[in-house]
């Protein structure tokens, strides 16, 4: 059993509230458990559970990036402008132009934070603020139409009656628990949020290994962006309005701390999948959208302040 | 440690650096449009400036101390959606609908502060999420609750409240301006010159030395997020009495633009510095840039939509030479050992 | 006439597993500077936190003025006139330096109710020029020089009325000129009838400022002496008189080549013009008293301290290391001062904290190889004999012998050439201990030249081939084994 991030019961609460969601929904809906909305369901996850299995690692390191909204609003722009051109480029390379505008914006971050010394939270606050704006600059604050093949079918289409978009997640988290729970640059990440002195004396390279995590963050939140494209056929600048949040509740309910060393990937997919159940739930149970943000807020506040009372509890002892 | 870069990070200069790139700022939007320099375009950019000015007194007060506070621009819209309710539906006169929206304010700030200091929670995850909160709740009750009812107001006595000038009638000083300087004036004395409001500043700059002097940094804390709940409650009601609009969707980008003032202003993100002139002169650059963009984009092509950008560059610029400074400190201070 | 100022009677205080303070009976007169010293581990820090009312004891008394006091926090500690001058400054840099010394109490004009600043400014002008300073009261504090920032706290104090000063180590970074200046200072306050208690490991320093010392060892309290009629050679048995019943295994140098030369090291201000060379298979000990800048000699060698000039050469070829990473890839090992801190990851398991140093070789691609890490882990847990329930456990939960065996095994899977190994023992159990010297012993037999950087004195003389002295930046002599015992090398030690 490992004896870094959470002990199997903690996660496994998770899941035990999350199977008494689905029952509870199942209930009071008879939608709820139909094949449509489980597919739905699924598909909305993936779209931030990418961003989420990222940032897992990034706050494991003791970081944060709050900038993946913004991210995610600058590539719908990015690649919906790039494919109106007259003649435009393939669309295999607007595709990777896309990603390269996050993995840019994560190097610019992870570069702030490694180089200058910069405090994680107000650099990608900045960053958020900066796609955003280059977001509206760029589309001149409209909305650009792209209906396309290729993202279309990334979007909307299935492998085996299953949506690529939850492929892409699982595959996500797959490779990132691979990742974090077996491979050495995941013990190093461990290592770095738990003590970084202690990782750097062991010969550890820390900023390198910040500075990854950053440029993935960026790629992640450009994957969820060309998947929200797709599926609203539309590139506009308000694209990922607030999926910060919705991310960060997520890994943070999955049990990874702010002060870093904690958390796991099986975590946040339960955070991941808990909000995801949660909202979708709630809108068909009637609630609209905007309200489900009320929702938000006390989740995360109720589970950060579990806990770090636990965390308390335990160093009392 | 050479002198002048001491100073550098300590001095309060930095107000005559703003002041003189405020200047330039409307050097350059003067000579670049034509109807920049006008009184007209003057009253214009005034007119935007109050609730977010007021925003930044709240925020000033939490970042003073050490903290953050996010959700200032969803109290502001509660605050929004609640004054129209008072007005319309409870038919509160004005000075009732003040007092009970500042107190709701102050209700809130005082939520986030027991949050942070007694359950001991990061001040920005806990905004986050009292942010969204707060948000979401006005969006239920400005959507669900029957008796609710959100948007216009056009009775003139309440409007009056944001958009009165004096002497009446005239358009020579608006009511907003006085707000501004009656609270930024007391704020100013009560920062600077009471024993409490120096306590505040004693926390920012050491919390453990403050503690071991006796004082009692939560309560200080606890004020500071009353403080900026209530006025933010208070920016709220002038800005709806301006826009005769209370809607749910109030405020609800504002936080990025009064953190970016703030730290502009030269209050120092980790506490116990802090000048209120310097964040009504960087309320007042942001505002010109945003109001020259316009301008701007009227006489070439330059889309006005930059200033977001330029926004969260001047964030990152500040801090990035803030932290700049710190490690240049920290390589210095080597000792024998 | 002197008067008792403060009387700790019987002062005890045990954490798990070690008794910090027994039995300590220590008084201070007023108008007097009291010396306290001691070794690392003798309990000074422990005693003195205690009347500042930083912990709290378990169990004896404390007088001023003849009257009892019940200190148990530093507010406490305070309103009984006892305040501490530490070695990590805690000005509000911030603000200014009447606000400073006025914190949470500055003078308020009674009909306005706003702050008397006038008031706040004279009266800490006075203060101030009490202490032979001319500060501008309105000087933000950051911009002070670290003499002025003390004085600020001296003058701080001094405000709240403090009868009894504690002052830690004030001169570890201060000037000469500056620390002159501070001695002038501590001449006023004594005038004015401050007892001082001054902690210090500066030997002539002590001598030089002090009326009285006391000396403390492995928590007790050895003895008091007036300063005037004492000798240094007394007071350093004082403060290491162990018997050296202490078994220690003889070590054999064998000496085959010269593994690592150091070449005019400097470090600006900390240590100037080092220089030394170790052999393979040679055991070569690092002693200074704590401010000596052994430590900094040890860490930038290893590349956590940055040099401002000099070699390092590693088999002849010179080398260029600049954090730790290089230092490793150069076949340096290094086990640091801090275990707790620097050395091990504390929530990690015993064999993640093992195999940390190792990534690389837990297999040949990317994934961690189970069982490659675990035998690795059962290996060191064997050959140091570490006791733990099993290799899963978190490391936290073990001893601190224990723990350092982890730090240990963690660095020689690298297989190092060269070992730079600070207190290697401290906190440790003596089973442990003797672990610990056995793998010392199979390493120079194996050719690993090692650094032992250590202030326990009997340990560096018994393990050591040589010993280099440090003091004040400089390497002052060299002894080979056998050439010096405990009180000429603590002699030695204490020269500037």
């Amino acid at each position: 059993m490992k004896s870094i991030g959470f002990k199997l019961s903690t996660t496994s609460s998770l899941f035990i509230f999350l199977g008494f969601l689905i029952a509870v929904f199942s209930i009071t809906s008879e939608h709820f458990l139909s094949p449509y909305n489980i597919t739905s369901l699924l598909t909305n996850i993936s779209y931030s559970g990418i961003a989420a299995i990222v940032l897992t690692l990034i706050i494991i390191s003791r970081g944060l990036d709050i900038s993946v909204g913004g991210v995610i609003g600058l590539t719908t722009v990015v690649v919906a402008t790039l494919y109106s051109q007259n003649d435009p480029l393939p669309t295999w390379l607007i595709l990777i132009i896309g990603l390269g505008t996050g993995a840019i914006v994560g190097f610019i971050n992870g570069w702030c934070i490694t180089a200058l010394d910069m405090d994680p939270i107000i650099t990608t606050l900045g960053a958020m603020a900066i796609t955003r704006g280059l977001a509206y600059v760029i589309s001149d604050s409209q909305s650009i139409l792209m209906f396309e093949d290729t993202t279309d079918y990334i979007s909307n289409g299935t492998i085996f009656y299953i949506p690529i978009p939850i492929i892409i997640f699982i595959l996500t988290v797959i490779i990132f628990s691979v990742l974090l729970h077996k491979s050495k640059f995941g013990r190093s990440i461990y290592a770095i949020g738990a003590n970084e002195l202690s990782a750097e004396f062991s010969g550890i390279a820390i900023k390198s290994k910040k500075m990854i995590l950053y440029i993935l963050s960026g790629v992640a939140a450009s994957i969820s962006g060309i998947i929200l494209l797709g599926q609203t056929s539309v590139g506009m600048p308000q694209h990922g309005l607030g999926t910060e949040l919705e991310v960060i509740t997520a890994v943070l309910l999955g049990g990874a701390a702010l002060s870093g060393g904690k958390g796991t990937i099986y975590g946040t997919v339960a955070g991941v999948l808990i909000l995801g159940v949660l909202f979708n739930g709630l809108t068909i149970s009637g609630v609209r959208y905007v309200h489900l943000q009320i929702f938000q807020g006390i989740l995360l506040l109720v589970a950060v302040a579990t806990y770090e009372i636990k965390t308390r509890n335990e160093v009392a002892r | 440690m050479k002198a002048w870069l001491k100073s550098l990070i300590y001095s309060d200069d930095i107000v005559g650096a703003l002041a003189i790139f405020l200047f330039v700022l409307v050097l350059f939007f003067s000579l670049m449009t034509p109807h920049f320099l006008s009184m007209n375009n003057f009253y214009s950019i005034i007119g935007n400036i109050p609730a977010m000015a007021i925003l930044c007194l709240g925020l000033t007060y939490v970042v003073l101390v050490g903290d953050l506070d996010l959700s200032l621009g969803s109290i502001l819209g509660i605050t929004a959606i609640l004054a129209v309710f008072f007005f319309k539906v409870m038919g509160f006169p004005l000075w009732l609908n003040l007092l009970s929206c500042v107190f709701i304010g102050g209700l809130f700030g005082a939520l986030n502060g027991i949050i942070v200091t007694k359950i001991g929670i990061n001040s920005i995850i806990t905004t986050l999420g009292t942010m969204a909160l707060i948000r979401g709740l006005t969006y239920w009750i400005a959507m669900d609750v029957e008796a609710m009812q959100v948007g216009r107001i056009t009775d003139p006595a309440f409007l009056n409240f944001g958009r009165y000038y004096f002497p009446e009638g005239s358009r020579l000083i608006p009511i907003t301006l006085v707000y501004i300087v009656i609270l930024y004036g007391l704020s100013y004395l009560f920062l600077s010159h009471t024993s409490f409001g120096r306590k505040i500043y004693a926390v920012g700059s050491n919390e453990a030395t403050a503690r071991l002097a006796g004082i009692n940094v939560k309560r200080v804390k606890l004020v500071c997020y009353i403080i900026a709940g209530a006025l933010s409650a208070f920016g709220g009601l002038v800005l709806v009495a301006q826009l005769g609009l209370g809607e749910a969707y109030t405020g609800q980008n504002m936080i990025l633009e009064v953190v970016t003032a703030v730290v502009l202003g030269g209050v120092l993100l980790t506490g116990g510095k802090g000048s209120l002139a310097g964040v009504i002169i960087a309320v007042l650059i942001l505002g010109v840039i945003r109001n020259g963009m316009v301008h701007l984009e009227q006489v070439t092509d330059i889309s006005f939509y930059w200033r977001e950008v330029a926004k969260g560059v001047i964030l990152l610029l500040a801090i990035g030479l803030y932290s700049v400074r710190k490690s240049f400190n920290a390589k210095r201070l080597r000792t024998r050992q | 006439m002197k008067s008792t100022l403060l009387k700790m009677s019987k002062i005890c205080k045990s954490y798990p597993g070690v008794k910090a303070v027994d039995d300590v009976s220590i008084d201070l007169f007023s108008g007097e500077v009291l010396g306290l010293m001691g070794e690392n581990g003798a309990g000074k820090s422990t005693l003195i936190k205690m009347l500042s009312g930083a912990e709290i004891m378990d169990s004896g008394e404390i007088y001023i003025n003849e009257e009892k006091v019940n200190i148990n926090s530093p507010k406490s500690a305070q309103d009984c006139g006892v305040s501490v001058i530490y070695q990590e400054l805690i000005t509000m840099d911030t603000l200014s330096v009447a606000e400073n010394i006025f914190v949470g109490q500055l003078p308020i004009n009674k009909t306005t109710k706003l702050i008397d600043w006038k008031t706040a400014e004279k009266k800490s002008s006075d203060v101030l020029s009490l202490l032979n300073s001319k500060i501008n009261p309105k000087s933000i504090v950051g911009t002070l020089s670290i003499y002025e920032k003390q004085i600020v706290e001296v003058a701080k104090a001094i405000h709240k009325n403090a009868k009894v000063l504690i002052m830690d180590e004030p001169t570890a970074a201060l000037s000469e000129k500056d620390s002159k200046s501070l001695f002038e200072v501590i001449d006023k306050l004594k005038s004015q009838g401050v007892g001082i208690i001054y902690i210090s490991h500066r030997i002539e320093e002590v001598f030089n400022i002090t009326d009285r010392v006391s000396v403390m060892r492995d928590g007790m309290f050895i003895g008091t002496k007036t300063t005037k009629s004492a000798k240094k050679k007394e007071i350093i048995s004082m403060m290491i008189g162990r018997e050296l019943n202490q078994f220690f295994p003889e070590i054999k140098s064998e000496k085959k080549g010269i593994a690592l030369k150091v070449s005019g090291l400097n470090i600006d201000g900390i240590i100037e013009d080092i220089n030394f060379e170790v052999q393979r298979g040679e055991i070569v000990g690092l002693f200074g008293l704590v401010g000596s800048g052994c430590l900094n000699i040890a860490r930038s060698i290893v590349g956590v301290d940055s040099i401002d000039q000099g070699d390092i050469d590693i088999d002849g070829r010179k080398v260029s290391i600049k954090d730790p990473k290089s230092s490793m890839k150069n076949k340096i090992g290094f086990i640091p001062i801090d275990r707790k801190h620097e050395g091990l990851t504390l929530d990690f398991s015993v064999k993640q904290n093992l195999s940390l140093q190792s990534l690389e070789q837990l297999g040949s691609g990317f994934i961690i190889n189970d069982s490659i890490e675990n035998s690795i882990a059962k290996k060191w847990v064997e050959k140091l004999e570490i006791k733990t329930p099993n290799i899963d456990v978190q490391v936290k939960n073990l001893s601190g012998g224990n723990q350092q065996k982890i730090v240990l095994g963690k660095t020689l899977e690298t297989n190092p050439e060269i070992l730079v190994v600070v207190e290697p023992t401290r906190g440790v159990d003596v089973g442990a201990k003797m672990d610990i010297y056995k793998m010392l012993e199979s390493l120079c037999h194996q050719g690993v030249a090692i650094i032992l950087v250590s202030t326990d004195v009997p340990e560096i003389l018994s393990i050591s081939h040589r010993v280099l002295v440090v003091s004040t930046g400089k390497i002052r002599k060299e002894f080979k084994k056998g050439e010096a015992n405990q009180q000429d090398l603590l002699y030695e030690a204490s020269l500037s």
